[in-house]
């Protein structure tokens, strides 16, 4: 599974402005519902919440990987969010987050291509030198050429 | 090799496990082991956090399964078992009911006869 048919340069945020884990949901939906005219970002924002209620989605080291099926959604997308101050996200190493990794996916019965996103991240996520990477990269570029490079 | 097999039946619908086991032993397979199995959805989704999202869309909600592992003596043993799983459990056919293969044994010990 290569994960750059599902992330584009335009998905990722460097910088990116949110006080807290609520601020970030509302201003991500309202960022990705750019790309996408029929999304509606209440919708989207329970989505979120619902998934983030199940269990918290800040998997340790700073990362989070929020992700929920859409039905208005009609493949998977990967947008990729360098927060310019961590925020708490109720991780599981309790320890802030600031690099966070959105997937919209488009339900299926088996979801198994929504599985291997998730599955394929979890797995990058645990590259100590990749993360590295990611966490020192200064720029939208720089952070899709290390996504894309370690992909 | 022997002529031995092994018998592997994962059934899904654990309630079901007594008629299976009853209906085996009517049929002279005595020996058998059953483990407590779980799928690899069903643990991702409850032992792996990133996954718990995808635990509602797991069908039958049955958090564990049971595996039936049985060595008979020979393929017409292997095909009586098979056959009497099937006719008090169901088709295997269908969503989430389990899986049920043979395996050649190549060498054994400590068979009880």
């Amino acid at each position: 599974m290569k994960l750059d048919q599902f992330v584009l340069k335009a998905h990722i945020r460097f910088q990116f402005d949110a006080q807290d884990k609520t601020d970030f949901f509302k201003k991500m939906v309202k960022d990705i519902s750019v790309f996408h005219e029929d999304f509606e970002e209440e919708r989207l924002l329970e989505l979120f919440y619902l998934r983030e209620e199940t269990m918290s989605t800040g998997i340790g080291n700073g990362i989070a990987i929020p992700h929920v099926m859409y039905e208005k959604c009609e493949s998977q997308e990967i947008f990729v969010y360098r927060l310019a101050k961590p925020i708490d996200f109720a991780a599981l190493d309790k320890k802030p987050v600031e690099l966070i990794f959105v997937m919209v996916g488009a339900p299926s019965p088996s979801n198994i291509i929504n599985l291997q996103i998730l599955a394929k991240l979890a797995l990058m996520m645990k590259h100590p030198e990749f993360l590295d990477k990611l966490l020192s990269a200064e720029s939208e570029d720089a952070l899709f050429e290390v996504l894309i490079h370690y992909d | 090799m022997t002529e031995a097999k092994l018998l592997v039946c994962i059934i899904e619908k654990e309630e079901r496990l007594e008629d299976v086991l009853e209906a085996l032993m009517e049929e002279g397979i005595t020996g058998a082991s059953i483990l407590d199995a779980r799928g690899m959805f069903e643990y991702m989704a409850d032992e792996i956090p990133l996954f718990a999202g995808f635990r509602g869309l797991i069908q039958g909600n049955n958090p564990t399964n049971k595996m039936i592992l049985s060595m008979v003596p020979d393929a017409a043993t292997l095909q009586i078992a098979m056959n009497t799983i099937q006719s008090v459990y169901g088709d295997f056919s269908l969503p989430n009911t389990g899986i049920m293969f043979s395996l050649d044994i190549g060498e054994a010990r400590g068979v009880k006869t």
